[in-house]
């Protein structure tokens, strides 16, 4: 039965032990660093490293975004991080749903 | 204020002023028009009841997002969900005239969006959905057997047959997503599925763990086997996989401040009228009044709307105590917001969070392990040859 009540826990809630075992079983397919995810951020789309998580602008030169990124006004070259739907994306402003059970509301796919 | 609305610790001033409720203006309601439905998914967080919207909720929640929305220009867009929303057609048709009305009215531009579980797109309701211009969320588990094994008719029969004499006609309409639900038993179909479904000709597909099922080793190991051959498939397949195709973008940016657009850009409506920051609290928490975030016809209730506001941002999740982190990264730092994987972690529903914890901003730590699993599966397939990850050397026996 999947369906859990209100704080239930996954069965095998070790989290240290499952993540230890799926090391000693896959390795490399599964262990990851904090580090190289650093060197993905810096080596494979370093314009990502400072950007508004928003509009992609860098931080430094968009002005319209504030500390919450959700005021840009930036409606160009938006790839929204959540949905990654195109630039017309109507919940750029971070409204997608994270676990995607609700489709983008934009309807000109 | 309940008990449970004062556990969330506001941040510093400046950070607080970003979660008054001023600041976010709502875009998109979801409206459970029906919170009864035709098949019995053991997994889903909807408690099946005879109860629909009727129409004077259903008019009062259009009105409520037109006056809610009233501080910006922003498009607007209604989510039809349940239950299975396709149970009331007159209803989904009585709420896009209704809305596209006073759209036209207050010259706003809106759009309709539903989640639907496949078995009721007849050639009348696909007619409706084209019609009116309804961008569709399929939401399925698989092929087969897999379909069968959790997503069961009321009287416990499998549902792969209802869905699969409509998903030709589902793939002709125009804007099309499936969502695929993903459990333990089925981690291994994945693959199998996905092909499957881009035989269909479905474009765009997205995968979901159920993150409180119960995983174990095996079935994580599963599910990591199968994202690295979806990792694989994806450059070469005409569909968009996500979260596939996310992955390494997402983990190229420092990760999201804010989980979702949860109580704050939008809000659900249950059959009744109550506002609840998204459609998983309706659920998980169906008569939970401390989840409850005002009601069409009074508004939002504003303490309580804030109180989520605050829980959605990063800086107010205390970690799962299992975070990946930089070693610059003090002990008394390691927070979601410090954490590599946030960017791809489930830990930025509050909904899950709440239901696994009992608090909105404390995430579960099977959450480090499943964005884990997305994350070395994108990075190993991207990065192969580099140094920095060194070639994996398969399953070890």
């Amino acid at each position: 039965m999947i369906k859990p009540t209100t704080t239930t826990t996954p069965a095998g809630n070790d989290v240290d032990a499952m993540l230890s075992a799926l090391s000693d079983r896959f390795g490399g397919q599964f262990d990851l660093t904090a580090s190289q995810i650093a060197e993905h951020r810096s080596h494979v789309e370093p314009e990502l490293h400072a950007a508004c998580v928003t509009c992609d602008v860098p931080k430094d030169t968009c002005d319209t975004c504030d500390l919450t990124d959700v005021t840009c006004s930036n409606q160009h070259d938006i790839s929204c991080i959540t949905c990654d739907e195109g630039d017309v994306c109507t919940k750029a402003d971070g409204s997608c749903n994270i676990m995607g059970d609700i489709p983008c509301g934009k309807d000109d796919k | 204020m309940t008990a449970s609305l004062a556990t969330v610790a506001l941040p510093d001033p400046q950070i607080d002023d970003a979660f008054r409720s001023a600041r976010h203006t709502l875009r998109n309601l979801i409206l459970l028009i029906t919170e009864q439905c035709n098949l019995r998914c053991d997994y889903c967080y909807i408690r099946k009841v005879p109860r629909a919207m009727s129409r004077e909720t259903a008019q009062q929640s259009v009105d409520f997002l037109f006056a809610a929305a009233k501080a910006s220009r922003d498009p607007l867009s209604i989510t039809f969900f349940g239950g299975e929303p396709l149970l009331k057609p007159a209803l989904i048709e009585f709420i896009h005239d209704a809305a596209t009305r006073r759209a036209r009215q207050d010259d706003r531009e809106i759009s309709f969006s539903m989640t639907t579980n496949a078995t009721l797109v007849t050639e009348r309701n696909a007619e409706m959905i084209a019609r009116l211009r309804i961008g569709l969320r399929v939401s399925l588990d698989g092929i087969g057997d897999v379909q069968d094994r959790h997503r069961r008719t009321v009287d416990g029969k499998g549902s792969f047959s209802l869905i699969a004499r409509n998903l030709d006609r589902i793939a002709r309409l125009d804007a099309v997503s499936v969502r695929l639900t993903v459990t333990p038993d089925t981690a291994a179909q994945l693959p199998d599925s996905v092909r499957w479904l881009v035989d269909r000709g479905f474009k765009s597909i997205s995968i979901s763990p159920v993150t409180e099922a119960q995983w174990t080793t095996d079935s994580l190991g599963a599910l990591l086997q199968a994202q690295r051959e979806l990792h694989a498939l994806q450059p070469a397949a005409p569909v968009h996989i996500s979260s596939v195709a996310k992955t390494s973008r997402a983990l190229g940016a420092a990760g999201p401040r804010w989980g979702c657009g949860a109580a704050r850009g939008m809000a659900a409506v249950d059959a009744e009228g109550y506002l609840y920051p998204c459609h998983r609290f309706v659920g998980y928490f169906r008569n939970g009044v401390a989840q409850r975030i005002g009601h069409v016809a009074t508004g939002f209730d504003t303490a309580r709307r804030e109180y989520y506001i605050a829980a959605n941002h990063s800086s107010s999740r205390p970690g799962c105590g299992h975070g990946l982190f930089t070693p610059q990264v003090a002990r008394e730092e390691r927070a979601c917001g410090n954490c590599s994987l946030l960017s791809v972690c489930g830990s930025n529903c509050m909904a899950v969070n709440e239901h696994m914890t009992g608090d909105p901003a404390r995430p579960h730590p099977i959450n480090r392990v499943l964005a884990q699993i997305d994350a070395a599966a994108s990075l190993h397939q991207a990065h192969s040859g580099h140094p920095a990850f060194p070639d994996p050397c398969g399953e070890r026996t």
